[in-house]
């Protein structure tokens, strides 16, 4: 074993889980980080991930070493020394995020102590790795919350948050019906999410019982849908880093165009990627859209769950090219016209 | 040229609101052969179309798109491959409010799938408000079991606006 390689055990998990670790696992790999995943039910890995929801997790993280990082993936959140847990249903983006930030702190670690140590028990120093993680999640937060990425979190953590500043009305996220409430109208709340900079927004947990009586007389909408016109008028990025101009992409669906979402450019981009896989470099070339005009389509098609990333491994089929003769494209460009929509 | 070819097929089963899409969007009242509904359909609505319904938009250089609306009842299906006969595309309507509206809109998927394969369709959800037998998420996530991405709306028939955007939807995906 080299000092650069990590090992990874995965204990109690179930197939679903299983399978997003392994997808974690490889998009790690490929971003070249030099680690691994270790075979059924060996627990010697320099990182254990743990489902807790099984009757023998207990007893297994009991025996585990205290120097090996535990991530635990638990409906009831835990914090101690090396330990880091996850809501579930865990997805690969947070997954990978957690384990990339603790692979890199354990390899400066393994690196500074790689000559006096043979094994990962035998860490010269207690490690206080996963607190840092935690740490540096924080400070992520901190740094780059904006109502937009708060209403990502409660809605993929399905958690309740509220949004608080001082003189405003308080927006509730439930991310369990995925609704949100205010005494603001929506367009108000709109604003909001559109200048977060002008803001100093307050965000904290609370119990589902409390949106309940709060909605009694207070407007609800659809976080969904509130979230495909945030993204779509906002130019903040919430794609994943492995997402980029490059990226073969894929639409799951077409999404729900509200009557307010509706802009005839997001047509066409629906239309193409709805025929193909296609990159956000290859939209911009065939509509001869801005790139601002195609990122924020695919913003708001991510921030639905609407956008895969399209990987070599289950490639779909590429349709025939059709042809469209310029006669036809005459009719359909007077068409639209006459319809007052072209 | 075939002018006859320039058509845009209406389907949908009874009450989807086929007739009422058409008229929100010619230019002229459409040529109906609506009759008084008996037997099962009197339950749902008082006239059905009975063979088809027939109208047209004129373009500014004169040309004519023509509106065809296939009837609801099945036992009319006869008629169905003869309108899509070289048609430009299709638009289909599901009423909300029907029994098992999700597989009412896969059953049309399926017999129309030939025609949509080598053009391409639009699919509008009625009376989503009155009725919530399905939610737009239902159609959604039947279409993503299928592996279509079918440009998918709830729409409310009797809007030009919403039967407008419906149109441009279609003509965005037979332009790709
Ligand atoms: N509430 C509501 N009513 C609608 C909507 N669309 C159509 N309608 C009404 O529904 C009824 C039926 O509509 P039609 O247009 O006759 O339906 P059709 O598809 O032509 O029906 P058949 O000819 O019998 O196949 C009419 O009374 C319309 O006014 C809608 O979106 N919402
Ligand atoms: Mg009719």
């Amino acid at each position: 074993m080299s000092a650069q390689s990590l090992n990874i055990s995965a204990l109690h998990l179930g197939e679903t889980e299983q399978k997003i670790l392994h997808v974690a696992v490889r998009l790690l790999q490929e971003d070249e980080f030099a680690c691994q995943l270790l075979g059924d039910s060996d627990c010697t890995g320099h990182i254990v991930v743990l489902d807790m929801d099984s009757d023998a997790a207990a007893e297994t993280l009991q025996k585990l070493r205290s120097s090996q990082i535990k991530i635990l993936l638990a409906d009831e959140q835990r914090s101690d020394r090396n330990l880091v847990s996850l809501a579930k249903p865990v997805h690969v983006e947070t997954l990978r995020f957690v384990l990339g930030k603790v692979c890199k702190q354990l390899m400066l670690h393994l690196q500074k102590t790689y000559d006096e140590i043979v094994q990962p028990a035998e860490f010269s120093q207690p490690t206080e790795i996963a607190s840092e993680v935690n740490d540096a999640e924080d400070d992520y937060e901190e740094e780059e919350s904006s109502l937009l990425l708060v209403m990502l979190e409660a809605r993929d953590q399905k958690k309740c948050v509220k949004i608080e500043e001082e003189g405003m009305p308080t927006i509730y996220i439930d991310g369990n019906k995925s609704t949100i409430a205010s005494e603001m109208d929506y367009e108000h709340v709109l604003e909001v999410g559109l200048h977060n900079n002008e803001h100093h927004l307050h965000k904290s947990e609370f119990g589902e019982k409390d949106v309940d009586t709060a909605a009694d007389d207070i407007s609800l909408s659809s976080l969904d849908n509130f979230l495909w016109e945030l993204t779509l008028k906002s130019s903040e990025n919430i794609l994943p880093d492995d997402i980029d101009l490059d990226t073969p992409i894929k639409l799951k669906a077409w999404p729900n165009f509200t009557r307010h979402g509706f802009h005839p450019d997001n047509f066409k981009i629906a239309a193409l990627l709805a025929r193909q896989p296609n990159s956000q470099r290859n939209l911009i070339e065939a509509t001869g859209l801005g790139e601002e005009v195609i990122s924020r389509f695919i913003n708001s098609c991510y921030a639905v769950g609407l956008i895969e990333v399209q990987n070599d491994e289950n490639p779909v089929e590429v349709p025939e090219k059709r042809q469209i003769s310029e006669e036809r494209s005459g009719l359909f460009r007077r068409l639209a016209m006459k319809l007052g929509i072209a | 040229m075939n002018m006859v070819n320039d058509k845009i097929i209406f389907t949908g089963p009874v009450g989807a609101g086929k007739t009422t899409a058409i008229s929100s969007i010619s230019d002229t009242p459409p040529v109906s052969t609506d009759v008084a509904c008996s037997g099962e359909e009197r339950a749902i609505k008082d006239t059905t179309t009975v063979a088809m319904d027939y109208s047209y938009i004129e373009l500014d250089n004169g040309r004519r798109i023509h509106l065809y609306g296939t009837p609801g009842q099945q036992r009319f299906d006869f008629m169905w491959d003869v309108l899509t006969n070289n048609g430009l595309g299709l638009v289909l309507l599901i009423n909300n409010n029907n029994p098992d509206p999700v597989g009412q809109m896969e059953f049309y998927l399926d017999a129309f799938a030939d025609f949509i394969r080598k053009t391409g369709v639009v699919i509008g959800i009625t009376q989503v408000g009155i009725s919530d037998n399905a939610t737009l998420a239902d159609y959604q996530s039947k279409l993503m079991e299928r592996q279509q991405i079918y440009p998918l709306f709830e729409i409310d028939g009797r809007s030009k606006q919403d039967v407008r955007i419906m149109i441009h939807a279609l003509l965005a995906v037979l332009s790709t």
